[in-house]
């Protein structure tokens, strides 16, 4: 009796829910933008929160599923709470997928915009980290959404996470870019969005007329350190992504080997890539070695393919032009990290890995130095098939 | 009393007793994290280092059987000299119970239930281990082998997950030892003193265990811990990289957050929870065991639930009055207002009393040929 009695008590006081965050009083955050405030030293803190209510069946479609609220503030956190005051529910930013920042703000560091996110448990480290090119953070939230998603944030992510699939693009978690950041000898390349103009055709029904704006992924964002630098275009991003190791997926066009002036295409399977630095009398040298696994997708060109022989020359081609177009892609990334001055290959990080010592002592003036550096580009291309055809056909 | 002594502990009980132990609050750091990547090393070789402390801790265990550290100290160094030490041992230990205790109460208020006072946190808290504790040593001991499974379990898929996340990238390890062995050396003696030397506080307990069963279990235990403790540092590193694993609050905490397989696995952050609690509870509650062991020997306690409740209380005021904030325990846990030697001291003590017992021992049997002659 007495240890039911205690049993019963213990429920009474030990359970509680004063820490409760009810679904209902709780606005999901799935989206964060941060911009340059008009007065100097202020930052606009903007937040895309999901309305649950408009994702249930049978509301009208016109109800947006996302609401975007904006305040200013000196810093991101006072920001963050100043939204409380013309929005009615407090953020929950467990949930949010992606966090964007202004191009203005990046060039004056990424750093401290970010130390509030990095301090809070509620915004994970695997969010991606976005940079608005040429527009502001919270244009590019307040974008309708062009996909399937009902979220705005969702889409975003979704297209980011696409890269898989098209290595136009470079992508970066907020744990990457601190990895980069505070280690030495790279740094790091950021997702970029930028906005575009489209036109719609009428079976889009779009309300806002003929031409509407569009967030696309494209290229990348070059950081010194944690400041923005510059941008990659796509081929110098597809560059970077080779050089890195993170061209999982994608389509290379090339031109066909068979039927001259024509193109192909032809898709990766798997890619490695290995910088190796060389110590030289006075200097270091670095041979990017990239080893791609591909297979033929498309080939537009017209011919026929007899015999086995045939097939396996028709390939072998097929892989040296493959080679080649990978080594001039390398290449202008390289050539742009030497514009730049910015090593974001990660050539100071490989001879570090290699030489620890060389690069203590020329750690320094590293970026500096980067234009002088001999970096050979080798691509070895492995094809290993050529989808349902053997070779392209040709009409009688 | 009678009760207390006859308890046995099993090879499991004292195996699970001191991986716990051991692995206990290093969920909460990055050990040895001044060498950099190579802080795994630091670990290692500081095992090593732990494994002939050990080796003298289990070899005193080995020469003096049956007989706690207490008993020990009294009669290889004498009433007068035992008596003093034996009470400092229990300041130490009962400060190590203090520091554990604090530093869970504090992190589950600071990450979990922030709204919740750190007093009502504690006082749950210290009121279940001072209730195990009153139990006796076999509770203890049970309730480790009870909690030990999930503890690991917990452990082995956090770095699972980790291994397969994303952010998981060997090559941050690299390069190993890039400026040779001094900013490891220089970690090594902080990290052999917690947790490797801690196992001093098992000479307390070898009395309960298997006298043939001790140095081959806790060279085990040890060992397993080690390893464990090792493969969290690579984790640790791999997953957040050198620098941001020596700027978190909470490594651990950081890359458990940071694990997002296919949108399903993620917020584990309650396997950590789970882990962290488990491994506070039975590291303070083997110190706190050690204090009421020493206490009740030195005041020839009859009633040890007396001394159980009030080590209890006093560490629940100790930690609300004097460490007050995590800030200020984790600073004051390294230098302040204990002296800074003082892990080395405790820890090395049982060096002395193992080379007075080899002496004496030597003198003893040099003393029996003479008499024999």
């Amino acid at each position: 009796m007495k240890r039911i009695g205690l049993i019963i008590c213990s429920l009474l006081i030990l359970t509680g829910c004063w820490d409760k965050r009810e679904l209902k009083k709780i606005g999901i955050v799935t989206a964060i933008g941060v911009d340059k405030g008009s007065d100097p030293g202020d930052l606009i803190f903007t937040a895309q929160v999901m309305d649950p209510t408009a994702l249930e069946e049978g509301t009208s479609p016109e109800k947006a599923s996302v609401e975007l609220v904006s305040s200013t503030g000196k810093t991101v956190f006072e920001g963050l709470r100043k939204l409380l005051q013309d929005f009615d529910r407090r953020g929950y930013y467990a949930h949010n997928k992606i966090i964007v920042v202004s191009e203005k703000l990046a060039k004056e560091g990424l750093l401290p915009v970010l130390d509030m996110m990095k301090r809070s448990i509620e915004v994970k480290s695997y969010v991606w980290l976005c940079i608005a090119k040429g527009t502001e953070a919270r244009k590019v939230l307040g974008v309708k959404q062009e996909g399937i998603e009902n979220v705005q944030a969702n889409y975003l992510k979704g297209i980011v996470e696409n890269k898989r699939s098209n290595f136009n693009s470079a992508t970066l978690t907020m744990l990457e870019f601190y990895k980069i950041v505070l280690g030495s000898g790279r740094h790091p390349v950021v997702t970029t969005f930028s906005i575009v103009k489209k036109e719609s055709l009428p079976v889009e029904e779009k309300e806002l007329g003929p031409v509407t704006d569009h967030v696309r992924l494209s290229g990348g964002t070059v950081f010194q350190k944690d400041k923005l630098v510059g941008f990659l275009n796509e081929v110098e991003t597809r560059g970077y992504n080779w050089t890195v190791g993170r061209a999982e997926n994608g389509i290379i066009p090339i031109p066909s080997v068979i039927d001259e002036g024509k193109p192909a295409s032809i898709e990766i399977i798997s890619t490695e890539a290995k910088i190796k630095p060389e110590m030289k009398a006075r200097s270091v040298s670095f041979t990017i070695e990239i080893n791609e696994r591909i297979v033929l997708v498309e080939d537009q060109g017209l011919g026929e393919i007899k015999t086995d022989q045939q097939w396996f020359l028709y390939l072998e081609k097929v892989e040296r032009e493959a080679a080649k177009k990978t080594e001039r892609e390398v290449e202008k990334a390289v050539r742009k990290a030497k514009e730049l001055r910015t090593d974001f290959l990660g050539l100071g990080s490989a001879l570090n890995k290699k030489y620890p010592k060389t690069w203590k002592k020329m750690e320094d003036q590293w970026d500096r130095e980067l234009p002088d550096l001999e970096v050979n580009v080798k691509a070895n291309v492995r094809i290993v098939g050529s989808g349902e055809l053997r070779g392209p056909l040709k009409a009688k | 009393m009678e009760r207390i002594q006859t308890t046995r502990l099993t090879k499991t009980q004292l195996l699970s007793m001191i991986t716990l132990y051991e692995i206990g609050s290093t969920t909460l750091f990055a050990m040895g994290i001044g060498a950099k990547q190579d802080a795994w090393v630091v670990v290692l070789l500081a095992m090593l280092v732990g494994f002939l402390l050990l080796w003298v801790y289990t070899d005193i265990a080995r020469r003096m059987p049956g007989a706690g550290w207490e008993e020990i100290l009294d009669s290889v160094l004498g009433k007068w000299l035992a008596a003093p030490l034996i009470f400092f041992y229990a300041c130490y230990f009962f400060y190590d119970a203090c520091l554990n205790f604090f530093e869970f109460g504090e992190i589950i208020h600071l990450h979990l239930l922030s709204n919740t006072p750190t007093l009502v946190i504690n006082s749950v808290f210290a009121v279940t281990v001072m209730y195990m504790l009153a139990l006796g040593l076999a509770v203890l001991a049970r309730t480790s082998e009870l909690l030990m499974p999930i503890f690991l379990v917990f452990l082995l898929f956090t770095l699972f997950f980790a291994v397969i996340s994303r952010h998981f990238e060997v090559s941050q390890l690299l390069p190993v030892l890039s400026d040779g062995m001094a900013p490891v050396l220089k970690e090594v003696p902080t990290t052999v003193t917690f947790p490797f030397g801690e196992t001093a506080v098992f000479l307390f307990y070898w009395k309960y265990a298997e006298r043939n069963q001790i140095r081959s279990t806790a060279f085990r235990s040890v060992g397993f811990a080690g390893l464990l403790i090792t493969a969290m540092q690579i984790v640790i590193i791999t997953v957040l990289g050198p620098g941001l694993a020596a700027n978190a609050t909470l490594p651990l905490m950081e890359v458990v957050l940071s694990i997002n397989i296919g949108e399903i696995l993620t917020n584990l952050d309650v396997l950590l929870v789970v882990m962290i609690f488990i491994g506070g509870l039975f590291k303070m509650s083997i110190n706190y065991f050690a204090v009421v062991l020493a206490l009740s020997y030195l005041f020839r306690a009859t009633n040890r639930v007396v001394i159980v409740i009030i080590t209890g209380i006093g560490i629940l005021w100790y930690s609300m009055a004097h460490l007050e904030t995590l800030p200020r325990q984790r600073w004051i846990a390294g230098k302040e207002l204990i002296w800074q030697m003082d892990h080395y001291i405790y820890q090395l003590i049982p060096l002395l009393v193992w080379i007075l017992l080899v002496l004496n021992k030597k003198r003893m049997a040099g003393r029996e040929a003479e008499g024999a002659s």
